[in-house]
């Protein structure tokens, strides 16, 4: 086997360290690309990742006591 | 509650909001216009820049009621159909987006500088860009992208 066989499509056609542009660029840069934060659904669970600055689980009893259910 | 009337990327609206709503909460949830980025919530990392009358503001430090009767231009707003907006191409060809997160924002800022000046050495863009922050590029690219739209928008 030939090692030109291993280069990417690109890379043959644009040449090695060549800047590729990407497909998925257009979407971002029009504002129509969505990310997980943007998908809001009734009932929808909703998990907070807390993390304390301070040691001795601290922050996980000030959490439960305002009405967090489960840490 | 106030009732905001907003002319946003050329389309008239009118919502009763909440006195407290901010500008990107009624950009992104009220009108659904997602592409305009919660980064930080705390005008830091520009991601939610949007323009106001011309002008690049941080929406997520400002309520919908100061923005009444203005006209905002935002991520969505600049492309003519299908045709990018000279900045938005220079980012595509200059690979100035990695996540693309920081990106809406940062192309709205640059913009924004490029019409303030289309002669910008490399010092003043990176100062001009100062208050957007990207987490993937170094920058490096995306000053590249702006040089790169300064020229075609100076031609």
């Amino acid at each position: 086997m030939r090692w030109t066989s291993k280069m990417s499509e690109s890379t043959i056609k644009h040449g090695i360290g060549v800047l590729d542009r990407r497909i998925e660029n257009r979407t971002v840069l029009i504002g129509e690309c969505r990310h997980t934060d943007e998908i809001n659904r009734n009932e929808q669970l909703l998990a907070y990742f807390i993390h304390p600055n301070v040691a001795h689980n601290v922050t996980a009893k000030a959490a439960l006591k305002i009405g967090v259910k489960e840490i | 509650m106030s009732a905001v009337k907003i002319t946003v990327n050329g389309q008239a609206f009118e919502h009763d909001v909440p006195d407290n709503t901010l500008l990107v909460s009624f950009i992104r949830e009220t009108l659904g216009l997602t592409g305009t980025h919660v980064g930080c919530d705390t005008s830091q990392c520009g991601a939610c820049v949007v323009h106001m009358d011309g002008r690049s503001v941080k929406a997520c430090t400002m309520l919908a009621a100061q923005a009444d009767g203005s006209e905002i231009t935002t991520i969505e707003g600049i492309a003519n159909g299908d045709e990018l907006h000279p900045m938005q191409r220079a980012f595509h060809e200059n690979h100035g987006l990695q996540c693309g997160y920081c990106t809406p924002g940062m192309v709205m800022t640059a913009i924004e500088l490029v019409g303030e000046n289309k002669k910008l050495t490399e010092k003043q863009i990176r100062e001009g860009l100062e208050g957007n922050i990207c987490r993937c590029t170094g920058y490096h690219n995306i000053v590249k992208s702006v040089q790169a739209a300064a020229h075609e928008m100076d031609i």
